[in-house]
């Protein structure tokens, strides 16, 4: 996991709550004829079509050994498949229009293509074709695999990416959740097409699919317009295993060495799961701290009244078998210490009183009205869709996340603060040659 | 390139590297954009762009004044006073209109560039009348002291540590801006330089905003679950009653003639990967109207066969035919009022092969200016972007920035809606003339990004 699959989580967690409106978008379910469950908005103002879809497992269930081998096979599926080398793939990519691509994340594989209605049939025909016939020729998987080695190295020496992997090595220790979504540059290396062969076998198979769909296409065209995508792949694969992640509340401080002007400040702890009863209570105290960008208590006290940093902000990040409150934000070096003294009061200080009243209904009205802002455009309609789907949240959820959002009472949200923040547990990591800083650990460098 | 500061970046959508900075921008179209404008009585102008698809609206607010227009010694004051309209008015506190917007699950930022500041917000769109009240109040009723404009002074100093100066790419696009412009203001950075950001004042930043803040000044867009009429009575009741005012002439320091093509190199360790940068001064859409017209078309046609992605001229020969390089590409910015831009890039394979990379595009730039292109090139380059065009309608904001950053730097909607056709119309001769006009070694920097050089590293035990 790095910093874009947080990013991708913490998506995933926004799309997992959208509030419904009055005027909700209609969701239609629809089974294809070889039997693929669909959920469909349709629109026709448009004549674009966006297709969303994603397979159970990602990165954290890459086997021992193989780390980056969903990542490696997420940059081929447009280098190459049946007739068509590297070259002709592309060209015919081009020739079409089409926005395609593939995402390795955490506990996902996912994919997208938005193609032009007039050209969706032979669209979807190359994606199947990349999905059952790659063909992981030398010169693409060279070239991808040197791409994904430049990575690792960047994640060593960018100082933010730096400060991050130092972070989930000392929240997570060995969970695979704390791995590099690259890998090693040993695993990376050694990869083999044989290796991803197999990771299309597991993986990609219609036991582990998932599809949404949003514009110019009816119920029924979309049905035989899926089979021609994904009615070919192997009806079942190995189901991706991942052990539950315990988040150890460290309280310590680390700081990874860096000749920079501005150290970049990174902090976490033990939050709770997408499935804990307390979701809500937890997403909305972290909305008044740190997740609700200028409303929130962190952001007016370390820029607003302080001109400390450009921003801060903070994350419930939620991903399959680990809840955690992280954040973030950028200060000259001699000023960490001041800025870090304020993170910890004003955690403390949710800590003890919890949100006020006022505080706690614009969280909610946020959250009820942001809904409808997810579905501007067709692929972010299907990416919705699809993010609902993946989560288990059930078609309805639009109107019982609404229920339960409104159910929250100001008593759960001062609960929850209690129970779970913890100032002095903080993990903190600092990239930079932060000054004042007493006991800080250094981070060794890779 | 990042041509654009935004009041705040979200985590997520931190500009990590030069590469990332220097995506190309979709095509600007808008034939098919269904648009409506009209001009208020004070001189506001206002487009409409109704897309249903979700009942949401995104309001821009866009002021022909931006980083080039400001005074000497005083650079950057356009994106510093971006910042202080998020301050108190006579109505409303400071951060009120932020946090109206986020209580109502809605989302606003701003962004300054070269030509102009812009102020947007997309919210459910029965909150349209709120946002449009807001963003009318604070274009005239801006109240600043120094107890608020101090630590916002802060605050921009630490963006440019956290944007510019931790970032070494950021450093170079500086460093290459300053040296590409010889007398224009545009070789200045939008966000300005640190020591004359430190020595802004609270009355440098109202003398501006008294100077360039007004509805003649500005071009209002909306777009989403909204009809024309509606847009109408509320920019009438909102924006209606404000006055005119004179405003400055944008006098602008002009180039010379070039005589000499320029260099620089930076070497940091934060770099991951070595890469070359080459840039050329060519005509934009506005100023190409006074001399070839089909110029900046011709580029953008041109921009996409070399470097259209995975399938341009310069990907396949150097990234895939000769696996030189891990990445190559070429891109055409038209949108800057007075001077666009054409930019060559390549990173290669093998860190020591930098300087194989840069014969390499050297000998791409030859080829192209004694070959010239082809007739199937041009014909799949303009099928490739008509059909990015078509698709640029499937957004909300993507339409409406685009018209309001062409209108601000001096186009007008029908060239806006003009843009497919004169795509369709540009020829072979169009492209090999606008590109000998602009590929001229004296028109250029070149720009190398490397990690330090081995010596330096050795020298650490």
């Amino acid at each position: 996991m790095n910093l874009k699959s947080i990013a991708a989580a913490a998506l995933l967690v926004m799309l997992a709550l959208l509030p419904h409106s009055a005027a909700a978008t209609e969701i239609q379910r629809i089974t294809s004829p070889a039997g693929i469950e669909i959920w469909l908005v349709e629109d026709h103002t448009v004549p674009v079509i966006s297709l969303a879809f994603g397979f159970e497992g990602g990165t954290a269930a890459d086997p021992m050994g193989k780390e980056g081998v969903a990542t490696l096979a997420s940059g081929l599926f447009d280098e190459g498949a049946g007739e068509f080398d590297s070259r002709a793939f592309q060209q015919r990519i081009a020739e079409l229009g089409l926005d395609y691509g593939f995402t390795a994340s955490a506990d996902s594989f996912t994919g997208g293509l938005r193609t032009l209605t007039q050209n969706k049939d032979q669209a979807v025909d190359l994606l199947a074709l990349a999905l059952t016939h790659p063909r992981f020729d030398p010169e693409p998987v060279e070239r991808m695999r040197k791409q994904f080695l430049i990575s690792i190295e960047g994640e060593q020496r960018d100082q933010r990416s730096a400060a991050y992997r130092a972070l989930e090595r000392k929240m997570l220790g060995d969970h695979p959740y704390a791995r590099s979504n690259y890998g090693s540059k040993e695993s990376m290396s050694a990869l083999t097409p044989d290796d991803l062969r197999l990771f299309l076998k597991d993986r990609l198979t219609r036991d582990h699919l998932y599809v949404a769909a949003a514009g110019d296409i009816t119920a029924a065209d979309l049905g035989k317009l899926v089979d021609r995508a994904f009615a070919g792949l192997p009806a079942t694969g190995v189901p991706a295993t991942v052990p539950e992640a315990i988040v150890t509340p460290t309280g310590s401080l680390s700081v990874v060495e860096r000749d920079i002007p501005q150290a970049a400040v990174l902090f976490a702890q033990p939050g709770v799961k997408r499935s804990d009863k307390d979701f809500f209570a937890v997403y909305l105290m972290n909305y008044v701290l740190g997740g609700g960008g200028f409303s929130s208590r962190l952001m007016t006290e370390l820029r607003e009244k302080r001109g400390l940093t450009y921003g801060i902000n903070t994350d419930l990040v939620t991903i399959d078998h680990v809840g955690f409150l992280t954040g973030s934000f950028e200060t000259p070096n001699a000023k960490v210490k001041e800025a870090l003294d304020l993170l910890r009061t004003e955690w403390q200080r949710m800590a003890e009183q919890g949100p006020t009243a006022e505080e706690l209904e614009s969280a909610r009205t946020y959250l009820l009205g942001y809904y409808p802002r997810n579905l501007t455009t067709t692929s972010k309609a299907a990416e919705t869709l699809l993010g609902i789907q993946m989560d288990h949240l059930g078609i309805d959820y639009m109107e019982t996340r609404r229920k339960e959002i409104s159910a929250v009472t100001i008593e759960d949200v001062k609960r929850v603060a209690k129970a779970l923040l913890k100032a002095d547990a903080l993990t903190v990591v600092v990239a930079g040659k932060p000054e004042g800083l007493d006991g800080a650990e250094l981070v060794p460098t890779q | 390139m990042s041509q654009k500061l935004n009041r705040f970046l979200r985590p997520a959508a931190l500009c990590a590297g030069l590469s990332f900075c220097l995506m190309a921008p979709l095509p600007a179209v808008a034939q098919m954009f269904d648009a409506e404008s009209f001009t208020l009585e004070n001189g506001m102008e206002v487009v409409v762009l109704p897309r249903h698809l979700a009942p949401v609206v995104y309001q821009v607010v866009v002021y022909k004044v931006g980083a080039a227009d400001g005074e000497p010694g005083k650079n950057g004051i356009a994106h510093f006073l971006e910042h202080l309209m998020f301050k108190a008015t006579e109505k409303m506190a400071a951060g009120q209109f932020s946090q109206d917007v986020d209580r109502l699950g809605g989302t606003d930022n701003a962004f300054t560039n070269q030509d102009m500041t812009a102020y947007h917000q997309e919210i459910a769109a029965e909150h349209l009348p709120l946002i449009m009240a807001a963003e009318a109040d604070r274009m005239v009723n801006l109240r600043l002291d120094d107890s608020v404009v101090l630590p916002e002074r802060d605050v921009i100093l630490n963006e440019r540590g956290q944007t510019v100066e931790s970032d070494p790419g950021s450093r170079l696009v500086e460093a290459m801006t300053a040296a590409i412009y010889q007398n224009h203001p545009y070789g200045l950075p939008i966000i300005g330089w640190r020591h004359e950001m430190e020595g802004y004042t609270t009355e440098d930043a109202l003398r501006f905003y008294r100077r360039w803040y007004a509805p003649n000044n500005a071009i209002l867009v909306v777009a989403g679950d909204v009809t024309p009429a509606q847009v109408k009575a509320l920019a009438e009741k909102n924006f209606g009653p404000l006055q005119a005012r004179t405003l400055p002439a944008r006098a602008r320091l002009q180039e010379p003639p070039a005589e000499a093509p320029r260099r620089l190199a930076l070497a940091s360790p934060e770099v991951e990967h070595p890469s070359i940068w080459r840039r050329y001064l060519a005509p934009s859409y506005r100023t190409a109207a006074e001399s070839d017209r089909t110029a900046p078309y011709a580029l953008s046609l041109l921009s996409e066969i070399l470097g259209g992605g995975a399938v341009g001229r310069l990907y396949r020969r150097l990234v895939i035919d000769e696996s030189l390089a891990l990445s190559a590409g070429a891109s055409f910015n038209g949108d800057p009022r007075d001077y666009g831009s054409f930019t060559f890039y390549a990173s290669p394979r093998d860190p020591a092969d930098l300087g194989k990379a840069e014969a390499a595009l050297d000998a791409e730039i030859a080829l192209l200016l004694k070959d010239g292109i082809s007739e199937a090139e041009l014909a799949e380059a303009r099928n490739r972007l008509l059909m990015e065009a078509a698709k640029a309608r499937d957004s909300l904001n993507g339409p409406a920035l685009l018209v309001a950053e062409a209108l601000a730097s001096g186009e007008t909607m029908a060239d806006i809606q003009a843009w497919p056709d004169r795509i369709k119309a540009v020829t072979v001769e169009d492209v090999m003339r606008a590109a000998r006009a602009v590929l001229r070694e004296e028109n250029s920097v070149t720009a190398t990004l490397t990690p330090p050089l081995p010596e330096a590293t050795e020298a650490t035990p």
